[in-house]
């Protein structure tokens, strides 16, 4: 029968890809562990107290956040193109990486809580707390105005990305004010530096921060996996099968910009991952929810640790952040596939 | 605020077809859309078996009523998930083995096994009111509300699909109110008819009420109707 024939086709093309991506995901994983300024041998288990020291104290918590924050980044930029009805609303589209940029600044030129001091690499911050803090709370306030500004005036799911936009644009207008009116040039170059993203910042105690809000928002995610195949018919057939779409999209962008906001606070910005993990999945394999979440973030999660990869080897010893590497992947990357996608409607 | 709708009480006995007709703008679309608690009414109630719908959780008037609404979204989803989502409020993690059984069973029950697969953007409009249709019907309800269902449809999936829906209404005692523009058809198809204008229903009956005079009084136009076979009439509309 013709459809069971299709639908054999949809599920290989599902298995194909999903194999793909976790060998691509794996090797990017083994290649950031072994690669570095101090190369490791094939074999992890073997070396000596250094080769040991760099893997579990340097390279693992680098790959680990890396993976974190992609995966978190990607589904949430999935779940937002969902409840928003728009394909480009992403974590960064919506402000919030603009919103927690300004936090970080403010907390560095503004209270000084970025003491710094150049080392021969680059710039280190010595106080690992209190910039994160005021750059998720500038991500949450971020939040709270576009979500806020969407329940008064009853907003559409079209007019709050564009709030977003012009919040992010706000927030990136006093970013720079902060910095033009900063005394201290290494200050202003510190709250720069913190905007590159680089998942060599965050360490254990930030790691697991980071996992436990992701995981709890990736169960509600994959628990709505429905609710957001409903929304994709229209919040009309949403509301008929059962569905309360407001309570689905309030939820979904609560969600999906706290596990952003507290990973950016650690990270920095890393920008089109959320654009561009969630939209190779739907060129793919199409829009289904009960797959584009998980394959979303392993898309995610396999593009920031192959652009860390990239950022650390390719003008090796000096590191380039990888919030910088994803733009420059990213941007292009994004005009292919909506190219791609035009072409082939 | 605007009253769209007054006083409109509708009674229909199971397994029979209700069509609503009415001009453009006179509560169709709207008194659908309230039925299924899709819209809130701002004033007044809907009462099903005089328990009102607004109070009663969404999950729950999902399995009294099944809504296909007049246009489809050509999502990235295939027929058959589209139509198991019909199963949504019969489930809270995933579809079970009753709900993948009752979503194959309706797909061919509307002729779709060969678009089972497909996914909706590569389906033609009148495809995609099929899997509406089946997706409501997944939800097994009680009450099918069809907002002008054969819209998009040719004169020979138009004659289809009514039979389709009244064989499906007879045999499962289904409750059928359809939306429509198309008098004629409403004519041939209708168990009762009520002509809404201004959100006040003008007249409701049997086929037999679609007449010059409640043509006239309803849509503003004068209409002439024409027998040709044991009782089978045609209207049509006297330009001027």
């Amino acid at each position: 029968m013709n459809g069971i024939r299709e639908y054999r086709r949809y599920r290989k093309r599902i298995a194909v890809i999903s194999i793909i991506l976790t060998l691509f995901f794996t090797s990017m994983v083994y290649m950031s562990l072994i690669t570095g300024a101090y190369g490791l041998g094939p074999n992890l288990l073997i070396g000596g107290r250094i080769a040991h020291e760099i893997l579990i104290g340097i390279r693992l918590p680098r790959v680990l956040s890396a993976i974190i924050v992609g995966s978190a980044i990607a589904i949430a930029g999935a779940v937002m193109q969902c409840v928003l009805r728009n394909p480009l609303a992403s974590p960064y589209t919506l402000g919030v990486s603009q919103g927690a940029a300004f936090g970080a600044s403010f907390a560095i030129l503004v209270l000084g809580a970025g003491v710094v001091h150049r080392t021969g690499v680059g710039v280190t911050f010595l106080n690992p707390y209190v910039i994160p803090f005021y750059a998720f709370l500038g991500a949450v306030i971020d939040i709270i105005v576009v979500l806020g500004l969407a329940r008064i005036r009853n907003m559409s799911p079209e007019a709050i990305v564009l709030a977003g936009v012009a919040m992010g644009a706000m927030f990136h207008a006093l970013t720079m004010l902060l910095q033009y009116f900063a005394v201290n040039e290494v200050l202003v170059a510190a709250s720069l530096f913190w905007m590159f993203g680089d998942v060599g910042r965050p360490y254990y105690p930030e790691i697991t921060i980071m996992t436990v809000v992701v995981a709890v928002a990736l169960a509600c995610f994959v628990r709505r996996r429905w609710d957001y195949n409903s929304l994709l018919l229209g919040d009309d057939v949403a509301k008929s099968v059962g569905v309360e779409p407001s309570r689905v999209r309030l939820e979904g962008m609560i969600l999906a910009s706290l596990a952003t906001s507290v990973c950016v606070s650690f990270t920095g910005i890393i920008g089109f991952v959320g654009l561009i993990a969630p939209h190779i999945i739907r060129i793919t394999i199409g829009g289904d929810y009960r797959y584009l979440l998980p394959l979303s973030g392993l898309t995610g999660s396999a593009i920031v640790l192959a652009a860390d990869l990239l950022g650390r080897t390719i003008i090796s010893p000096a590191i380039i952040p990888v919030g910088i590497v994803t733009s420059f992947i990213g941007a292009p990357t994004l005009i292919y596939l909506l190219l791609r996608g035009e072409a082939g409607r | 605020m605007i009253r769209a709708l007054r006083h409109v009480s509708l009674m229909v006995e199971e397994g029979k077809l209700l069509f609503i007709l009415g001009p453009n703008g006179s509560g169709k679309t709207t008194l659908l859309k309230c039925m299924a608690r899709i819209l809130k009414p701002h004033g007044g109630a809907v009462l099903v078996d005089g328990k009102n719908v607004s109070e009663m959780p969404r999950a729950f008037v999902s399995k009294i009523f099944g809504y296909v609404p007049q246009s489809s979204r050509p999502a990235e989803l295939t027929v058959y998930d589209t139509v198991l989502l019909g199963r949504k409020p019969y489930f809270s993690w995933g579809p079970g083995k009753i709900d993948h059984e009752v979503a194959s069973r309706v797909i061919k029950l509307m002729g779709l096994e060969d678009l089972m697969h497909r996914r909706l953007s590569e389906l033609s409009g009148g495809e995609l009111q099929k899997v509406a249709i089946a997706r409501a019907l997944a939800q097994e309800p009680s009450i099918l509300l069809l907002d002008e269902p054969t819209s998009q449809l040719d004169i020979k999936s138009q004659v289809e699909l009514m039979g389709i829906l009244k064989k499906i209404a007879r045999e499962k005692s289904i409750i059928t109110v359809i939306s429509t523009h198309d008098i004629n058809l409403a004519s041939l198809y209708a168990d009762k008819i009520v002509m809404l204008k201004n959100g006040e229903i003008m007249v409701s009956g049997g086929p037999e009420v679609i007449d010059e005079e409640n043509i006239l009084r309803t849509y503003g136009i004068k209409a002439t109707l024409i027998e040709v076979e044991r009782g089978r009439r045609i209207i049509l509309p006297i330009p001027g």
